[in-house]
Order: C-alpha cells, then structure tokens, then sequence
C-alpha cells in the first residue's frame, strides 16, 4: 500500500505505514474475549491505557489489577526464549533447553500502585494472584509527587506495570507519562473518570467500565473500547467474576451468557 | 505498658527477656507468652532478634574505643560467645590510665559512661581477662585489696564462662562456686567435665595466656571542602560534588566496599548545617546513580519547604554555604551477583528498580514507596502489614476469602434500613452513602468477625457484600453491639 502526502506543496510519497505499536511485545490478558476486544493480541507493553469509569462509581480497581497480574506473568508460550538468553534452541540438549524454558517462566518486573489516599487492600491483590513480593505501594502526598513518581517508575527498568487514578492530565503531563511508559516497555494503567476532566489523553487504548447487576454470586462489569487502534472501537465485552469459584469469564452478550463458552481463567493465590 | 521480648520455636512463645515493670506484674524470662498474660492482661510484646543484641554490643564497644584503643568482645578460645552468658566488653587498660589521672578516676569516667547509657553493667579490673570476668560476679567483700589477691571461694561458677551443659552437670553435683570447684582433684576434672574447665581455672590465675580479639578499627571515609567564600550556584556545588564523591569511591573500592549510607552536610554561614542522606538499598559504588539521588536531595533542600518565615530553609534559600562534607557512614561489601544464564535479561533491570526506589525514597521518603505482608489476622485491617524491605514469598500466608480491593480507613459511618425493621439481625434493604439513597438488589452475608477481645477489641462485626441496583458492590457492617452500620470497602 502506497501513502502521499502534500508537503509545502509537493507531493510526497511515504514508505511503507508503521502501526504504531508494532514490533511491540503485547500481554495476553488470559481472556479470549477481551483479548479480541484488544485486538487479538491483548495490551502492548511500552505503553499507557486507560479504563474509563462513570463519575458516579468507584474506578474499575479489579480490572486494573487483572491487567497488572498479567502483565508481570510469564512469558505466555513456553518455547519463546529471550534472545540474549540463548544462541539458538538446536544448540542445547532438549532437558536443558526444557529446564531453561521453566527457569524463565518465573514472574518478570514489578507491579507498582499509587495509592495517595491508602486505600488500597493488598490481601485482597494478593487474593486476585498478584504476588505481594513484587507489589509496590506508592503514598505520595500531593499531585506533582504523585506524577514524578509515576514516571519514574514508569521509565525504570523491571517495571512491568503502574497502576494510578489520575484525573485532568495537561498535553505536557499526558504526553510524558507516555514517553516514560515507551522508555522500557512498562506498561501504565491509568484509572481515570469518564467525561469532560479525561478528554486529554496520550493513551494506546481506552477502555470505558461500567458495573452491571449480576447474579449474588457475581461481579459483572461492561467493558467497551472507546478508543484503541484497531477497527473494534464501540464495541464491548462483559466480564464476569465469579466470587464462589473465583473464577473469571468474558463474552460478548448478555442474553446467552449462561450458556455462552467463554475462557474461564481460574485464580492462582500466590502470597 | 511491660515490654517483653519474645522467642517462637513452633508455636510455643517463650519470654527472652522482660523490662521492669513486667518483673513487678511476676514475670520472668523463660515463661510463655500465655503465662504472663494470664498474670498481666496488656502486655507489649516484641520478637527477640539476637542479630540486633549483637549489633547493639558491637555498637557500644565501638563507643568504647573512646577508653582505649584495644575493646574486645571475644578472646581468642572464645570466639562464639554462649547465648546463655551475659553480654561482656573486655577492655585493654594497658597504658591508657595516664591519660584519665590514674586507674582508678578511669574507670569512674568508664562507670559514669554506662550509666548515663542507662546500661546496667558489672565493672571490674584484673591483670587477665578470665579474672576481670570472674571479679564481676565475686562479691564485694572478697574482691582484692593492695594487699591480698582476690578470693574466689564464693564466686559463682557461671564466672568461669563454661559450656552450658557443664554448668548444668557441676550444678547437679552441688558444686556452685570456684572455692567449691578448686577443692576437687585437679586431675579428675578433664576426663570428667572436658578440658575446657583446667583451662578456665589456669587463665583465672594468669597460668595461661588469653589473648583478647580487639576489634578493628575502621578508617572513617570523609571528604570535606572549604570554600573560600560562600558558593550558592547548584551547578558548582554539583561540581565539588562529584569531585569529592570520586574520591570517596576510590577509598571505597580498595577495601571493596560500596555505600549504603553518604551524610552530605553542607554549613551555612548564618543558619544551622543542612544535612542530607543518600541511602542506597544495595551497598553501591555507582557514581550515576549517586549523582541523581543528590540532585534530588539537593533540590528537596533548596526548595522551601513552607512559606513560613520561621522555616530555616525558606529563609536561607538564596544564602550560600561554606563548606561540604561526605560522610560514608554505612559501607557494606559490595555484593557480586552471578548471572544466571536464564535471567540474563533481568539481572540488569532488577538493579535499576532499585535505583529508582532509592530515588523516590531520597526525593519523597522513606514511607512514599512500600511493600507489604500478610499478617495471620482475621480483622481485616490487621491482616497486611506495610514494609520497608522486600517481603518473603515463601512464607505460607493465610489468603482471606473475598475482599475488596478498596478499603476505607477508618469505616465511614452509614443510614442502613434492615428487614425486617424491628431486628437487630436482619439484612439490608437500602443505605444512605453521601445523601444518595442506595436500593440493596442482592446482599450475600453476614459473615460474622469477632474483635479480639485480648487487644480490647470487644465488638463483633457482622459483614454484607451487598450490590445497589448499578451494580456497585459495596462491603458494609454492622456492629452487633451498638446496631451501627458502617461502609468498609468497595468491590470496585
């Protein structure tokens, strides 16, 4: 495919279109469904998303949290080794090559949360499978801490993920998160009100979500991509934690949901 | 409230050691935890950490040094001390005394020392160590005049530093003194007791050498500069910095050291010292990375801390200083990490995650970025606790059923309407959160956590996970006691 552009009135032929985030690492969520929602691949690293929530209800904590357990998990197919680990698979004997394999399946980078107000629980993050060993709490104690902090973290290597409610963000402060989170390829999941105070963003996608009535046993939230490169954009998934089996699925309609065959991610308690 | 320090081995908890107050109430070291509640309800307790004991003794006798060159805390054939002994300090008096006027004004200053330390300690002076040692428990009558030697006859054998089990079998034998112990045969006590003991009497009477371990001594690391006149300009103290940091650092790598603590004192002319420490998580020689945590130390101190006239800084702001000094008053041995052939790609950025928790810890403190542990609590607020270290995974942890990843502290108060309305057990239909009202769809509980009663927590709480008709789920409770509602967390 062939792109022109005018430039000071010449025609200027661009060569071949780079997708933004390609050559990216993305992190598979473990869900099917919002992996597709993502795009197929689920949330690139090196990057900022965001999940947008009613200004009514409390920030989507859980999702967040799902996002951050997946991004610090293993590498997802076990015969991918780091590059620099390795001269090449056929040069190992297969034992050593499989012990390999398990050795670099152990979690990789840091979780870390701004948590100003100290509200967060982390029995409960513990509980969702995060491993406490590598989760961080950051208090800082007013706004410009709070976003030197974050971009700090954000550009430090063996960062896997920062977790943050913001509010207003300027272009500047927006536009520095997002270079901070490209740095190392940290990924920065930002909690932010849906509307007027989060229409500055620098974000790869955003995510709007929204709590849904389910049955006692249930949590259920709708989660729509209100921006994300891809065609997917306006479309929505529901998401569905079971708290008695602590189990967790995503489908794309309500109505059938109960007979609906989604991924069921089973939780790990990893202390 | 008494203070006792505590030992776990399994589940038992017996008492190390107790404070004063704790000995009035009737409790002594070697009880359970269980028994000294029983005779005293508040009880602060603490877990014993011999490693911080040893730390302390090594601390004092470095404060020591300030008597004589040559401070001991262990002789050449005892170099592990028994836990079961107390704590001791030998000290080299030789050639020192001229300088405090003599002996005895020397051991006065040494006297007044502890006790202005409030260290209860026993004090004597001898020609060797075993018999200075021995002194200490001899009792006053019998310790030595100008003109006879001291008698051990009624000192006890725990003065002889022996094994514990050697006591213990002495003990049996009804042998309590040295007086007792020196009437036996001399040449049936090796095969009977280990040669150990012969050996303890001999260095009593001088017969046998025992050399002491001084401690070493340890250059202090300190660069200092004085300006001509004041400096101001960031830029050249940075400057003077670096150039005082690499010396510190070519110190440091000779001894094969690294920092874990650098004190930056900076004197003003007119205003107290500003002083600063860069504290390093890992023992570093990284000459970048100390740079940075000085920018931002520097820049929290330059920065006027509050517009209040009597603040110092803000005050100061636009003064110069005149001199700077770099302190090292932690270094520890470099650690030499071996990279796995598997976590190649890791090594590296584990190392730069904690120069960036260094970093906001310089900038912001040391409680801006923490970890946490599980705590074996069923209260939900004791069941974590925040720490400054990396916290082990491996330890078993009791996971608490389902909470919510958001939790008020403390629990905000709440309108509840319960059905049926008369009782004090029923289950919510609607609650009052900021003037909205909120309808109950669903409420799944009460699940039912009693206060512990021993920390004077007496109420029990009675749990609802309960879910307006957004969809919001809200974890409440009611006090069984008072019927009070309160809003803890939010499943959010």
């Amino acid at each position: 495919m062939k792109f022109i552009t005018a430039s000071s009135g010449k025609l200027v032929e661009l060569g071949q279109l780079q997708r933004p985030n390609a050559g990216r690492q993305a992190v598979s969520t473990g869900l099917d469904g919002l992996d597709q929602l993502l795009g197929g691949a689920g949330l690139v690293r090196g990057a900022v998303h965001e999940l947008l929530h009613p200004v009514d209800s409390a920030g989507p904590m859980f999702l967040a949290m799902l996002l951050a357990r997946a991004s610090c998990l293993p590498i997802s197919d076990p015969s991918v080794l780091p590059a620099s680990a390795i001269g090449g698979p056929s040069s190992f004997a297969p034992a050593f090559a499989k012990q390999l394999a398990e050795e670099t399946q152990e979690e990789q980078g840091v979780i870390v949360i701004s948590d100003p107000a100290g509200q967060l629980y982390p029995p409960a993050a513990a509980q969702l499978g995060i491993p406490l060993s590598r989760l961080y709490l950051l208090h800082p104690k007013n706004r410009a801490d709070e976003l030197w902090a974050i971009c700090e973290c954000l550009g430090s290597a063996g960062v896997s993920a920062v977790v943050a409610s913001l509010g207003r963000l300027s272009q500047l402060e927006a536009r520095r998160l997002q270079l901070a989170a490209e740095r190392n390829g940290s990924m920065g999941i930002f909690i932010r009100p849906a509307g007027q105070v989060s229409n500055v963003y620098a974000a790869a996608t955003r995510l709007l979500v929204i709590p849904q009535p389910a049955d006692a046993s249930c949590r259920c939230w709708n989660i729509q991509l209100v921006h994300g490169h891809g065609a997917l954009a306006g479309q929505s998934v529901f998401l569905e934690y079971n708290r008695e089996t602590h189990s967790l699925r995503a489908f794309t309609e309500l109505a059938d949901r109960k007979n609906a065959a989604a991924t069921t991610l089973r939780f790990r308690a990893i202390a | 409230m008494p203070k006792l320090l505590l030992q776990t081995t399994a589940n038992r908890q017996t008492i190390v050691a107790c404070c004063d107050l704790a000995a009035t109430h009737g409790i002594k070291p070697g009880m359970t935890l269980a028994q000294a509640r029983a005779l005293c309800a508040k009880l602060d307790a603490v877990a014993w950490r011999p490693d911080l004991d040893e730390k302390s003794l090594e601390a004092l006798a470095r404060y020591l040094t300030r008597f004589t060159p040559v401070v001991a805390l262990a002789t050449r054939d005892v170099v592990e001390t028994d836990a079961t002994l107390p704590p001791h300090v030998f000290l080299d008096l030789t050639g020192c005394e001229h300088l405090f006027g003599g002996l005895r004004p020397m051991c006065e200053q040494i006297a007044t020392t502890l006790q202005r330390l409030r260290i209860p300690a026993g004090m004597a002076v001898a020609p060797t160590p075993a018999a200075a040692y021995a002194l200490t428990y001899t009792p006053l009558a019998d310790r030595p005049t100008q003109v006879a030697g001291p008698a051990y006859n009624r000192t006890a054998i725990v003065a002889l530093r022996l094994p514990d089990d050697v006591r213990q079998s002495l003990h049996h034998l009804g042998i309590e003194t040295i007086g007792q112990l020196q009437k036996l045969p001399r040449e049936q006590l090796p095969s009977r007791f280990g040669r150990l003991i012969l050996q303890r009497l001999d260095q009593l009477t001088g017969k046998i050498p025992e050399p002491l371990i001084a401690l070493p001594f340890i250059t202090p690391v300190l660069e200092s500069l004085d300006f001509d006149g004041l400096v101001s300009d960031p830029l050249s103290l940075e400057t003077i910095f670096q150039s005082l940091l690499t010396k510190v650092l070519l110190t440091l790598e000779r001894r094969g050291l690294g920092i874990g603590q650098l004190v930056v004192t900076l004197k003003r002319s007119d205003a107290p010292a500003a002083e600063f420490a860069l504290n390093c998580s890992r023992p570093s020689r990284d000459a970048r990375a100390l740079m940075i945590l000085y920018r931002c130390a520097f820049d929290k101190l330059a920065m006027p801390k509050s517009p209040h006239r009597h603040d110092p800084y803000a005050r100061n702001a636009g003064d110069g200083f005149l001199s700077i000094t770099l302190d090292v008053q932690q270094a520890r041995p470099l650690q030499y990490q071996q990279v796995e052939l598997a976590h190649a790609a890791h090594a590296g950025q584990e190392h730069a995650w904690q120069g960036t928790v260094d970093l906001i810890r310089t900038r912001l403190g040391d409680e801006s970025i923490e970890q946490v542990e599980l705590q074996e609590s069923y209260l939900p607020e004791h069941a974590y606790k925040r720490t400054l270290e990396v916290p082990a995974p491996s330890a078993a942890q009791m996971i608490p059923a389902d909470r919510p990843l958001q939790m008020l502290a403390p629990p905000a108060e709440l309108r509840v309407m319960v059905s049926p309305s008369h009782d004090a057990d029923g289950s919510p239909l609607s609650f009052n959160l900021q003037g909205s009202v909120h309808k109950v769809i669903q409420s799944v509980g009460p699940e039912r956590i009693a206060g512990q009663w021993w920390e004077g927590h007496n109420k029990t709480r009675d749990y609802f996970d309960v879910a307006d008709d957004s969809g919001s789920h809200y974890w409440i409770f009611r006090v069984q006691e008072t019927g009070k509602w309160y809003l803890h967390g939010l499943f959010t």
